[in-house]
């Protein structure tokens, strides 16, 4: 449930509109400026109409939640450049891969391209073969051509295995994937959990049940994960259960969040605890972050170079091929 | 011919070792996660098959000689990946610190629950300075009893945590300085170790080509056909030389530029070079500048942040730079003198820094004149690197782009001619 708050409409539109600006997709973008324009005032996730995607919804709810403090909005819009932030920083991060994948697939497809010219000015290598006695050329010649068509024929496909694998797992199993990953999975667990944390700290300070808050703040999550994780948390705290066994109970959170949970929840209340634990998590997440970016783009340089150099090794090959070929009839 | 045969069997070493080092960055990543769902059982199936295949691969390239010579190099890079772990781990846990001194957070709870989860690699070392923790000592002891090798500014402030409380706004500046500074300075290396590699990589290219391209032209291929018995090419022959001329250079100018790039990303170059990591000089005099003024700031005199850098600064020639200050001041120089003679400030800010210490504002002004330095210097990183970068991109792109329109236009010629 929504408290009913006095708040001003105007305010609560410029509030949307900055959270908007903060949204990493086009679709939540568009369908929190919309809402703002329609603006009407409402006192639960249900009177948002149904039109707008269910993470619209919880953005607006928690907004609507805490826009009568200009302190809990300032920090809820910190908040949000922070998750913009981090998916910015994962974009600067997988663009090179990217950029290598395409320049490897443009260029292997060169090499292919070249090979085929040269069999249709050549002829066929077994008559080539035949004429110059050169026993080993059409094995040479085959494995060249293999390579140059084999490989981007295999990052086309792993591409639309990876898209296929998106598209028919849904989003929260890809999270789940994402979070199986060396370094990026760690990075994400870190980025959503801290999220999570960080609107239940807000929402609580706002006078939200825990449970509710947990409920709400997954909703509006920019991350799917946490939708599946504050439902269920939520439901758990309303079964009885306490904060830090459904935490525990919870796969995804790092298992060093559980112990501090463990070893705080004695002496601070879980709206202080789940403030810490966003505040270390967020250190966590920038420090992950700077570890790939000091990392993957070294490997990928040394990818780049190793592919292009083997790439020209073989149109060098190749080119030598066709020159001894001609020079020997 | 064995010899090029072994070569390639060595050079199995390279994929193995790469496929052992991933899968068992899988495996400890996947050890985060409790679910064992159905991505975890597949991640984990291919992460074993992984190490498999990367083990045999070591081995078959270990049993022939030319394989052992490879080992010293791998070895090299394997403790490379694992020191660069343990100093990305002890910063990311002196981070921790940092942000639990910061917000009130219970120092000794967090820096247990870290120690507990940390990699085997750095636990004992955490777990010392956690106990430390625990049994209530200054964390600036702890420091100084357990290092964690961390930036210099933010040791310093970590260390100066305790005593000034209320300066929580100024570490975090210096803080961030330090950070967004060092990261200006890293994008700035590595475009240069890219450009760099971009023209080896493109002369090297060229002179292979050259070489391999004329005595073709020049009939020379056709004069070894000839000498051949079989009629044959001797294909061996040139494998060989090509193994020798071009392949071997390459290899050991590839093993020194990742070594060299290895040793700069794990920071263990030589003192002498580390104006790699602090930038420059004006950097490194704004970072002085900055813990000098944040003293001053919190109610201590000059003496006291001298004294701090002489004890926790990391580099010698910053540490010997305090003592000799610490014994300028006890000679009766004057504040602003002082910073001028240890080459900390300008001879243009004497008069500025002469009055602020009359007025009081000191560590103001120290601070002003550090931010200002620390702005112009990282502007100017920024600046060098976006040029750089871009260039080093566009360099590639047109060497591929003309290699590829120049075999295009002679297959096409020969194709014309051949038909």
């Amino acid at each position: 449930m929504i408290a009913n708050r006095p708040t001003e409409v105007s305010d609560l539109r410029i509030l949307l509109e900055a959270t908007a600006e903060t949204c990493p997709t086009g679709k939540d973008r568009k369908g929190l400026i919309h809402y703002a324009k329609s603006l009407q005032l409402v006192t639960s996730i249900e009177d948002v109409p149904s039109s707008h995607s269910p993470r619209v919804r919880g953005m607006v709810a928690i907004v609507q939640q805490i826009a009568h403090d200009p302190k809990l909005a300032r920090e809820f819009l910190d908040s949000r450049r922070k998750v913009i932030d981090a998916h910015e920083s994962l974009q600067r991060i997988l663009i090179y891969p990217s950029i290598v994948l395409l320049a490897a697939g443009f260029a292997f497809s060169i090499f292919a391209w070249s090979n085929t010219m040269i069999n249709q000015a050549l002829g066929t290598t077994e008559e080539l073969a035949q004429t110059l006695n050169f026993r080993r050329l059409p094995q040479l010649m085959s494995n060249s051509g293999n390579l140059s068509q084999g490989i981007p024929i295999l990052l086309v496909s792993t591409m639309t295995a990876l898209l296929l694998i998106r598209l028919l797992a849904g989003a929260s199993a890809w999270s789940r994937v994402e979070g199986s990953l060396p370094w990026i999975g760690k990075l994400r667990r870190s980025q959503s959990t801290a999220e999570l944390f960080r609107n239940v700290s807000l929402l609580v300070r706002a006078n939200l049940d825990l449970a509710a808050a947990f409920e709400l703040a997954g909703r509006g999550s920019s991350y799917s994960i946490n939708q599946t994780l504050g439902a269920g948390i939520a439901c758990d705290l309303k079964r009885g259960g306490t904060l830090v066994e459904a935490i525990a109970s919870r796969a995804w959170f790092p298992n060093w969040l559980v112990e501090y949970f463990y070893r705080v929840s004695d002496r601070e209340s879980p709206q202080r605890i789940c403030y810490e634990s966003a505040l270390l998590l967020d250190v966590q997440a920038s420090s992950n972050g700077m570890v790939l970016v000091r990392i993957l783009p070294q490997v990928l340089f040394c990818g780049l170079m190793v592919l292009v150099q083997y790439g020209y090794m073989s149109m060098v090959m190749r080119l030598i091929q066709t020159i001894s070929i001609l020079t020997s009839f | 011919m064995w010899l090029l045969s072994l070569t390639k069997l060595s050079l199995l070493i390279v994929p193995g070792v790469a496929l052992w080092v991933s899968a068992l960055l899988m495996s400890s990543s996947m050890n985060a996660d409790r679910s064992r769902s159905g991505a975890y059982v597949i991640l984990r199936s291919m992460a074993n098959l992984m190490m498999l295949l990367g083990s045999l691969g070591i081995v078959v390239s270990l049993l022939n000689p030319v394989g052992l010579l490879l080992l010293p190099v791998l070895t090299l890079c394997l403790l490379s990946i694992l020191t660069f772990n343990i100093r990305s781990s002890r910063e990311e846990f002196s981070r921790c610190l940092m942000q639990a001194a910061e917000h009130q957070l219970p120092l000794a709870v967090v820096a247990r629950t870290f120690a507990n989860h940390a990699s085997w690699l750095v636990r004992s070392r955490f777990d010392r300075f956690a106990t430390r923790l625990e049994s209530s000592v200054p964390i600036g002891d702890v420091l100084a009893e357990v290092s964690l090798n961390i930036p210099a500014t933010m040791q310093i402030q970590l260390a100066m945590q305790d005593e000034h409380s209320d300066g929580t706004e100024g570490i975090r500046l210096v803080v961030d300085m330090e950070e967004a500074h060092r990261k200006a300075v890293r994008e700035w290396v590595e475009s240069c170790l890219y450009l760099f590699g971009l023209a080896l990589f493109i002369l090297l290219g060229t002179l292979y080509f050259v070489w391999r391209s004329i005595p073709a032209f020049a009939g020379i291929v056709r004069q070894l056909e000839k000498k051949n018995a079989s009629g044959e090419l001797d294909w061996v022959a040139l494998s060989q030389m090509e193994l020798i001329v071009y392949l071997v250079p390459l290899i050991v100018v590839a093993i020194l530029l990742t070594l060299l790039t290895a040793a700069y990303y794990l920071e263990i170059l030589p003192q002498s070079w580390s104006f790699l990591y602090v930038g420059n000089r004006r950097f490194e005099r704004a970072g002085n500048l900055m813990v000098l003024g944040l003293a001053a700031q919190s109610g201590k005199t000059l003496s006291d942040g001298l004294q701090g850098l002489s004890k926790w600064h990391p580099r010698r020639k910053t540490r010997r730079q305090a003592l000799h200050g610490l014994a300028l001041e006890r000679l009766g120089t004057s504040e602003a003198e002082l910073l001028q003679k240890l080459g900390w400030i300008g001879r243009d800010s004497v008069g500025s820094v002469d009055r602020a210490s009359r007025r009081g504002t000191l560590g103001e002004h120290l601070m002003r004149i550090a931010l200002e330095n620390a702005e112009r210097s990282r502007r100017g990183w920024v600046w060098m690197s976006r040029l750089l970068a871009p260039l080093g991109l566009i360099v590639l792109g047109g060497f591929v782009f003309c290699l590829a329109l120049a075999v295009f236009l002679y297959i096409r010629d020969t194709a014309l001619q051949e038909t």
